[in-house]
Parts: structure tokens; sequence; C-alpha cells
């Protein structure tokens, strides 16, 4: 096929999905060494690194219409709601 | 060429018809984000509150099947996005071997949870009576993790049958005319990867050393 | 003025005659269809959860269980509550009149996902029929709420059945939901802009983003339920050290909202009937549509006045306290519009209008008693009392299923292509609103007076208000069930009905009674916001009368 659609169709998703793999071995590696800070923190951080990957290049959400965007962000806007209020609960029992 | 996309009613223009999928499709998933919210506040009232005892817990997870299945979910996903865009080029081939490709990864996912399952029970990881940790934080751990692979698995089992039923049609219709239909499977599928990305350091990650 | 229909072909068969075999109905995409197969669902549902509370309120006219034991009390309110709730008011406006006329106010053809529609209402008979089973299977006890640990350790009854089948009827309304926002972000017909919209169709979307949004959760603490009672999974056990409250914070992230989406689409059938019986364009439009979108957004973050007494922090209690009197102002704004709407109105005393009516009436007092609730110290005294009973009773019987109701008359003859008597109809929403007040009014004063909820023995100063309750109780039931006679015979002999006997200016009333299959033989193009009963800025001391006389 040609250069450019063969970039789009076949290079794109196969880049992001290099990132990922990086990304998960660099989580693995950090969550067993030992004496390393906050891994909670870390791995957390790593993994919504690779589903900003899935979001935003695999799934298109970078080329979307606000609309479809608008209805991505709703869903965790109102799922933190429900963390929000019930660790505001949890956290002053 | 939009002009030989299949046009459902009330749809008059494909553009809008497409939009209308993806956007109906992502509102989907916002619902699909809320419910897995729900186990997840679950899991992070448990840990918070747990301790060193929920860490134990989490520490008796199989790593390595963890970690395997994960790298198939990522590969899966990555066939889906090819597969999606390939049929909207209209590159026939490739669209069906990169549905097979995901259909493939995804019974391997469901063969490796399986095995790492019966791993699990054999070593009475599963909470009752003959739980092998004390009862408390660590046995909810596990009851998070019983609920939320089986609950993941079934979602995935979904995704399957929804690139089944593609790899059935394209036997009699071009899925490049019927291209919002990969589309929507494959957001599906991308999502059920996301939520698989979130629960791996939750999982695996927790409690090790 | 919209171009509406110039010439109407008058021998294309309208949507009922489009296909008239079993089949065409089980099988139709025709968002009207499905309109009408959801209300014979849940016409099905009122009668039979209005049955079980028919037993408990019977039970309550003696202080001792004299008709029916302590367990199937507890079964009885059980069934009532859940059926209420989940197969009959949270579908009710949305699934029927929301299917039948969004896509008609939209200026369209059809939802946007015509077969998803379908697909909402096998789901819906499917949660349907497992619900059923439990209550033949013997029943649950546990209260619609599902509270744990009761619901996960120690209740005997049908909780597992029950719980799934409120999981499969929760995805109706999600594809529901889904169904109207898209149509309503996509399908809009040309010039019909959103600060256009009819604010029926502002009900229907701020309602379906509830739904979506909310509905999930209460399937997670449902699923959760089972995992637990099922498989023994500890997740709510205190035993294991789990916390009976997050089963709590779950299900009322859900069920808050979910009483918005039980009063919403109310809003939106209330604004419509008003506007027209009364000749009037709504005051104040632009705020009536904030003021839902508001109620939509803040009513996701006030559960926790539900939870004053459980346990709960007393932070958290603050918070959700102060947002509960905040979501207070725009219901009050709404209600201050529907009543300078009025003003100056050629008031026509329908039916429908006498619903829309009492709706307000009644929703403002269900509303000022929520008020007493959301204060901490009032709620810890009336939680658990009949006054919380009367409470939502006021807000969901006497504000939505008034709102239903006047619904119901007021586009029954565009849905049917029928006339009812005007009279009768008359007679049966005085009856309700009669019958309504005497059933629950004594129960405010009953809970104040310290009458606990979901209790059939009680101590005997109590019986007089019971007494009138229960009485109260069949005025209503006869009220409710005199239109199935007054309909029911319009269908066969009631007089066709032209295409706007209201002289309403809405899409919907720009085509045929019925419409046919794809609603208009050309599809509008709008011009100009809705309710243009008088010109802009002008408040006519004589409006034309364009209503047809009335028929005794």
């Amino acid at each position: 096929m040609k250069e450019d659609r063969f970039s789009h169709i076949v290079l794109a998703p196969l880049k992001s999905w290099a990132a990922m793999l990086l990304l998960l071995v660099v989580t693995a590696i950090y969550a067993q060494t030992p004496y390393l800070p906050a891994k909670l923190v870390v791995n957390v951080v790593l993994a919504m690194g690779q589903i900003a990957l899935v979001a935003t290049f695999l799934m298109q959400l970078r080329t979307s219409r606000m609309l479809v965007r608008l209805a991505a962000l709703a869903g965790l806007i109102w799922a933190s709601f429900l963390f929000l209020f019930t660790f505001a609960d949890f956290l002053t029992r | 060429m939009s002009s030989d996309i299949a046009l459902h009613d009330p749809f008059e223009e494909p553009a809008r018809q497409q939009v209308a999928v993806s956007f109906g499709m992502w509102s989907f998933l916002a619902t699909e984000c809320l419910f897995f919210a729900g186990i997840f506040l679950f899991y992070a009232n448990a840990r918070w509150h747990g301790g060193e005892a929920f860490l134990n817990g989490a520490g008796e997870s199989a790593f390595w099947f963890g970690t395997a299945n994960t790298a198939i979910l990522m590969t899966g996903s990555m066939a889906m996005a090819i597969a999606e865009r390939a049929a909207k080029a209209d590159i026939v081939r490739l669209t069906r071997w990169m549905l097979w490709a995901m259909l493939a990864l995804g019974l391997l996912f469901l063969a490796v949870k399986g095995v790492e399952y019966r791993k699990d029970l054999h070593e009475h990881l599963f909470p009752g009576p003959d739980f092998k940790l004390d009862s408390g934080p660590a046995e909810q751990f596990w009851a998070f993790y019983w609920a939320v692979t089986a609950v993941h698995a079934v979602h995935l089992t979904i995704g399957l049958a929804a690139t089944a039923r593609l790899l059935w049609m394209d036997r009699h219709v071009s899925l490049h005319r019927h291209h919002s239909t990969v589309m929507a499977s494959a957001l599906y599928l991308h999502f059920v990867d996301i939520v698989w990305i979130a629960l791996y350091p939750l999982l695996y990650l927790a409690g090790r050393q | 003025m919209s171009e509406g229909i110039a010439a109407r072909d008058l021998t294309r068969p309208d949507y009922l005659q489009y296909g008239t075999t079993v089949r065409s109905w089980l099988t139709t995409t025709d968002h009207k269809r499905i309109g009408i197969l959801y209300a014979v669902a849940i016409t099905f549902f009122f009668f039979l959860g209005a049955a079980a509370m028919a037993l408990v309120r019977a039970d309550l006219v003696t202080p001792s269980a004299d008709l029916i034991t302590n367990d199937q009390y507890n079964r009885a309110f059980t069934l009532h509550g859940i059926i209420m709730v989940w197969f009959f008011l949270v579908p009710s406006i949305p699934t029927t009149l929301g299917n039948f006329l969004l896509p008609m106010m939209l200026g369209t053809k059809d939802l946007a996902f015509p077969r998803l529609n379908l697909l909402s209402w096998y789901l819906f008979i499917g949660g349907g029929l497992l619900t059923l089973f439990a209550l033949l299977a013997g029943g649950v006890d546990t209260g619609w709420t599902f509270y744990t640990p009761f619901s996960t350790l120690y209740s005997n009854s049908h909780v597992l059945l029950a719980a799934l089948g409120v999981f499969v009827v929760g995805f109706s309304s999600i594809a529901t939901g889904v169904n109207f926002i898209a149509s309503t972000h996509l399908l809009r017909a040309k010039g019909l802009t959103w600060m256009r919209l009819p604010l029926f169709v502002w009900a229907m979307y701020t309602t379906s983003l509830v739904m979506v949004l909310a509905t999930p959760v209460l399937s997670m603490s449902l699923l959760l339920v089972v995992a637990e009672r099922a498989f023994g999974l500890p997740i709510f056990d205190p035993r294991s050290g789990g916390d009976p409250l997050l089963f709590q914070h779950l299900f009322w992230f859900y069920s808050h909202p979910a009483v918005y989406i039980m009063v919403l689409p109310a809003f939106g059938v209330v604004s419509e009937i008003i506007t027209c019986e009364a000749r009037r364009r709504i005051f104040g439009y632009q705020f009536m549509v904030y003021a839902m979108v508001v109620i939509a957004v803040i009513g996701f973050m006030v559960w926790g006045h539900h939870m004053f007494v459980s346990g709960q922090s007393a932070f958290a209690s603050m918070v959700f306290s102060f947002l509960s009197f905040v979501i207070a102002v725009p219901s009050a704004i709404k209600v201050f519009n529907w009543t300078g709407t009025l003003y100056r109105g050629q008031v026509r005393f329908s039916a429908s209008m006498l619903y829309a009516l009492g709706f307000v009436g009644l929703f403002t007092l269900g509303g000022l008693t929520g008020l007493f609730l959301a204060s901490v110290p009032l709620d810890v005294h009336l939680t658990d009392t009949y006054f919380v009973v009367a409470h939502f009773h006021y807000i969901m019987v006497g504000g939505s299923v008034s709102a239903f109701f006047g619904g119901l008359h007021f586009w029954w003859p565009k849905i049917t292509g029928r006339m009812y008597s005007e009279r009768l109809a008359q007679f049966a929403a005085v009856s309700m609103f009669f019958g309504f007040n005497f059933t629950f009014f004594p129960q405010f004063v009953m809970g104040y007076m310290g009458m606990p909820r979901r209790y059939h023995v009680y101590p005997p100063e109590f019986q007089p208000w019971h007494v009138m309750s229960s009485v109260g109780a069949v005025v209503l039931g006869f009220a409710y069930l005199w239109p199935i006679f007054y309909l029911g015979w319009s269908l066969v002999k009631g007089e066709k009905a032209p295409d706007n006997p209201h002289g309403s200016t809405s899409l919907e009333w720009q085509t045929t009674s019925p419409p046919p299959r794809e609603n208009f033989d050309r599809l509008p193009v709008v011009d100009a916001g809705p309710y243009k009963y008088h010109p802009w800025h002008s408040t006519p001391d004589e409006v034309e009368q364009s209503h047809r006389p009335q028929l005794p």
C-alpha cells in the first residue's frame, strides 16, 4: 500500500503499542525493585500514561469532535464525584 | 469514499451517522467508566484502611501471568486499531487478519486467565474458610480480585463476540461499508484494554518487594 | 411559524395502521410504537406495585398484624418500592412520552439508534420478568434499598433474583439515555437551535444525562451484593474489614439522581401543558433550561442526605446537607416561573391542565418538606418516619404521576388519534388530587409524631391517621382506575382527533393525529423558539380562544 496510508494505518498504532509496552516494562521493573519511593503513585501515573495513549491515539480522541471528547470527559468527571464525596466521608470518620 | 457507506435510518448523511456512532459508543463507555469506578472505590477504601495486611494479600497475585496478559491485551488493542483503520481504507485482507489477531489474542488472554485462576484456587486464594491468609484486608483484596477480573472477563468476552460478528459479517458484506460498526467494536475493545491497564498496577504491582 | 405540512397524503397509513401483526409490533423500530409497547408494560407494573400497596394500606388500618405476617409485610413494601421505582417511575415519562415525542419535537424521523431502542424495551421486559420471578418465588424483604449486611448475609429471601432483575433493567435505562442524548445533539431539524428547543426536549435531555451517568453505579452496587451473597466474597462484611456504608454510598450515588430521573421529565411535561393551556409563552425560558441542567448536575452531589444517621462522618453530612439546600433553589425557580407563566393567561381548566396545576402545588409541598429533611438535626428526628415517606410520595406521586397523567391526557389525541371525554377526565384529575392529599398528608403528621416507616404494628394513637390515609388510598385507587374506562372507551368510540385540538405551537402538533410512520410528510424547518402563543414582550389583555369547544 502507499507510504502515507501504511504510516496511518499500521505505523501509528504500532508506535503507540511500542510506547505502551515500554511503559509496561518500566512500571513492572519499578514495582519490583526494592527501596524505590512512592511506588503506588508512580505505577498509577504510568498506567494513566498508557491509558492516555490508548484514548488519544488508538481511540482517536485526538482527531475527534469536541462532542465526542466531552462524552469521554464526562465519564471521568462523574467518576471523580463518586470518589471525592465518598472519601470526604471515609477520611473524616 | 463515504458515498458507499451503509446508511441506517434516520440518518441522511454518512458523516453524521459516523459521528453519532462514535458519540453513542463513547457515551456508553462513559457509563462503563462509572461502572468500574464503583468497584475501584471498593479497592481504594479497602487499601486505604487495610494497610499492610491488604498488601500482603496483594503480594500473592501471579505477577508474570498478569504482566503477560497486559502485553497480550495491548497487542490486541493495536490489532483492533489497525483493523478499524484498514476497514475505513477498504483494505479487506489486512482488516480480516487483524480481526482474527484480536480474536486469537483475546482468547489467549482468557486462557492465561483460566490457568491463573486454577493456580490461585490451588493456592487457597479464594476467600472462605480455607483462605491462605488471615481473614480481613487480605481477604478483601482477593474479593476485589475475583470480582473485578470476572467482570472484566465478561466484558472481554462480549468484545470478542463483537469481533466474531464482524468476521462473520465480512463473509457477506464489505466491512468498509459498515465501517462505523467496526469502529464501535474497536472502541469497546480499547476500553476493555484500558480497564485492564488500570487494574494491572492495582492487582499485580501492589505489595511487591 | 415553522413550516409544517402543506399537503397531506390522506391515503397514507398512519403509524398504527402500518403493519398490524403482532410480529410487526414486536420487531418494530418505530419510536412511536416502542413508546406504546413501553406504555403497556409500565401500566402492568404500575398496577402490580399498586396492588402491593393496597395490601400494605389495608393491613395498616389496624395497629396489629391482622392481615399479613411481619415477613409478608416486609415483602409487600419491598415489592412496592422496587416495582414503582424501577419498573414504573423511572421509565414512565421518558420511555412512553419521551420515546413518542422526542423525535417529533426535534423535527426528525426517528431516534438516532432505532434498533437500540427496541433492544431497550426487551431489556426492560427481561428485567421485569426476573423481578416477577423473584416475586412469584416468594419475594424480597430487604426494602427497595437492599441495605447490607442484611441483604448480603442475613436475608432469607430472593435477593439475588431481584438484584439481577434491577441490574438488567438498568441497561434499558442506559440505552434509552444514550439514544436520547445522541438524538438531541445530532438530529435536530434545520434551524432548531438548542435555545429554541421545547422544555420537554430539555427535560428528556437532562434526564438522559442523569440516567446514563448514575445507573452504572447502581449496577455495580447490585453486582457487589450478588458477589458477596452468591460467592461469599467479603466486600461489605464488617467482619473482614468491609464497610456497609460503602454499599450505601454506591447505592445512593444512583438513587438520589434517580429521583431527578423521575421528576425532570415531569418538569418538561408540565411546561408544555401550562404554556399551551394558558396560551402564554413560558416565563423565563433560559432560567428554566439552566435550572434543569443545574438540578441534573448538583443532583449527583447530594446523596449523603440519605445517610445522616447511618454513621457517615459529620463533615460529609454537612457538605451533603449544604448542597441539598442549594439544589432546592433551581426547583423553586421553576415553580415561580410556572406561576409567572399563568399571569395574564387565558387558562383553560382541561384535565391535563388540572393535573399540571396539581403538580405545581404538590411538588412545592414535597420540595419544601425536603428542605426540612436536608437539615441534619431535623432529619435525625424525621428520618425513617412517615414524614420521609410522605415527602417523597408528594414529589413522586403528587408530582411525577400527576404530570404523567397530565401528559397522557394532553397527548392522547396525538398518540391514538382519538378524543376522550373531557368531563370524565376532569373528574379523574380532581379525584386524584383529593385522594392523594387524603392519603399522604396524614403521613406528614404521623411521621412528625414519630410513626416509623416500614412498620405494620404500631401504637394505637396513630390509628386515626392510618385510617385516614388508607381511605384516601381507596379514592386515589379509583382515580387511577377511572381513566382506564374513559380512555379505553375513547379508543373504541371516541371521535377522531383533529391534527391540533389544543392549538399548540409545538412541532408534534403540526402533523396528523396519529402521525404517519415517518412523523412528517416534509421535515420541518424552524425559525423561532417555542410557545409562540403571543408576540414577544406583549401581554395581550384578550387572547383569542382557539381551543376546541369542550364536549361533555
